[in-house]
């Protein structure tokens, strides 16, 4: 060892300030995000329903993930410049506040909770066909948001379920619609939370003076009673977050439920968010999806199109992404609105 | 593996244990160094380049190939620096343990293709 350092010293020492700077550049996190094309996912590796165990299914039905990267470090940030297919920008809006632990926090019960909306609306499409598919949910308030000024913020986790508070007039407030109306007289209410584990925890939450909001985003989820639907489903743990896998899960359950194979054959891939009315809603890096479902060269690939006149309409944007890169749309990309008009495009395929 | 035995003998009766591991601990030590920032780098280009995953995974195992080949240089230098007038050819002994190390890099890295990578990217 000592020979070593004692031959090679003035190398060392030549090479010690890069050498440190290189460290700098391969650590320091600055405040972007940056969006790359990653892959498709067979929703089946993920979700399986004890169902149709001998159906042949000869195509595939994947979601579609992209690599993002919150606060990449100037390395990252550096590397994303070399390719068209990246897009880098300044992390805005409430993401900005959020620490990338906290993001994959948010991005997970987003999956969580759209494969709970992917197998409602799956398992009630397949009703309409097969009468002994039982699907039965519950409601629950999830904590979804947080500002900066939130009392408690530490304390209070991502997809906390919100119980309670006591309003004006020490009224139980149960419906987190009617927490403006009955929080008028005071600046602090004490809100009662049941965390992952199941324990109840109560917290004193005061205004912020400014914006006179308690500063927690609340959202109302249906989650599936697991207890009572049938068939029965479980669900893999995965390493890929978001809800914009949603529509896929939908197909693909929806296709494990029912006789008919839906697929025809073919590899299916797409994006988009599923809602409880089985409406499609829009997702974030479009042009990142194309170029995945390009380089992976999917059949039939599904994309949200909700409205002609919005310039971020997924679809429009799409098409943009196509043009820009080169890709021909035709024949592959199809716009939906709803999960109908996904099964209604594969039933009209020959 | 007669000829390969034969130069662990040598090698062991030429320099001492305490000398042999000073040896491989410097080598160990500059290597690690070196080591730390490229891969380091690598997994960051993969983080930001993962639809070509697998040329990366090879683009790795050549980078371990190249890490093994300057360990053992490293090893080598020590050793010449602490006994110039040594006999033993010691770089021949050297290239059947980087066989052997190498061999064990493609074996991790198929698994990994093969093996983790699709269980991870689900």
């Amino acid at each position: 060892m000592k020979e070593l350092t004692k031959h090679y010293l003035p190398i060392i020492k030549a090479l010690i300030i890069p050498y440190l700077f290189f460290f700098f550049v391969l650590f320091y996190p600055i405040a972007y995000f940056v969006d790359t094309p990653g892959g498709i996912t067979e929703v089946e590796s993920i979700i399986s329903v004890d169902y149709n165990q001998d159906k042949e299914i000869t195509g595939t039905i994947s979601s579609t993930y992209i690599v993002s990267i919150n606060r990449p470090t100037f390395f990252q940030f550096m590397l994303s410049s070399f390719s068209d297919y990246n897009y880098a920008n300044v992390i805005r809006g409430t993401y900005a506040n959020y620490t990338n632990e906290e993001i994959n926090q948010i991005s997970y019960l987003d999956k969580e909770t759209s494969v709970n909306a992917a197998v409602i609306v799956a398992y009630q499409k397949a009703q309409d066909l097969n009468e002994e598919i039982i699907i039965d949910y519950y409601e629950k308030v999830m904590v979804f948001g947080k500002a900066t000024y939130l009392s408690f913020y530490d304390d209070i986790e991502f997809g906390d379920e919100f119980l309670y508070l006591i309003g004006d007039s020490d009224q139980i407030v149960d419906d987190h619609t009617q927490i403006g109306p009955n929080t008028q007289n005071a600046s602090s209410y004490e809100f009662f939370f049941k965390n992952a584990d199941g324990e109840t925890y109560s917290r004193i939450l005061t205004k912020d003076e400014e914006t006179n909001l308690f500063g927690i985003t609340l959202k109302l989820y249906y989650l599936v009673n697991k207890e009572t639907i049938y068939p029965k489903y479980q669900e893999q743990s995965s390493n890929i977050g978001g809800p914009s896998g949603g529509l896929l899960q939908t197909l693909a359950i929806y296709n494990m439920l029912v006789d008919e194979d839906i697929t025809k054959g073919l590899k299916i891939a797409g994006t988009g968010t599923i809602n409880y009315d089985g409406s499609v809603g829009y997702i974030g890096g479009v042009e990142q999806k194309i170029i995945t479902a390009y380089l992976n060269k999917v059949d039939v690939f599904f994309i949200p199109f909700l409205s002609e006149t919005y310039t971020y309409d997924n679809y429009l944007e799409a098409l943009r992404a196509c043009e820009k890169h080169g890709i021909d749309p035709t024949g592959w990309l199809v716009p939906v609105a709803s999960f109908q008009d996904a099964l209604d495009y594969l039933a009209g395929l020959e | 593996m007669k000829k390969y035995k034969d130069l662990v003998k040598e090698l062991n009766n030429e320099f001492t244990s305490k000398e042999l591991s000073s040896s491989y601990l410097g080598a160990f030590f500059y290597t690690t160094i070196i080591a730390i920032p490229l891969l380091i780098a690598i997994a960051q280009i993969v983080s930001v380049y993962l639809y070509w995953l697998t040329f990366w995974l090879v683009l790795i195992i050549i980078v371990m190939f190249l890490l093994n080949y300057i360990f053992h240089r490293l090893t080598l230098k020590a050793l010449k620096l602490k006994k110039p007038e040594t006999k033993v050819d010691i770089w021949n002994l050297f290239i059947y343990q980087q066989i052997i190390i190498n061999i064990f890099f493609v074996i991790i890295g198929l698994i990994f293709k093969f093996i983790l990578i699709p269980i991870w990217m689900v």
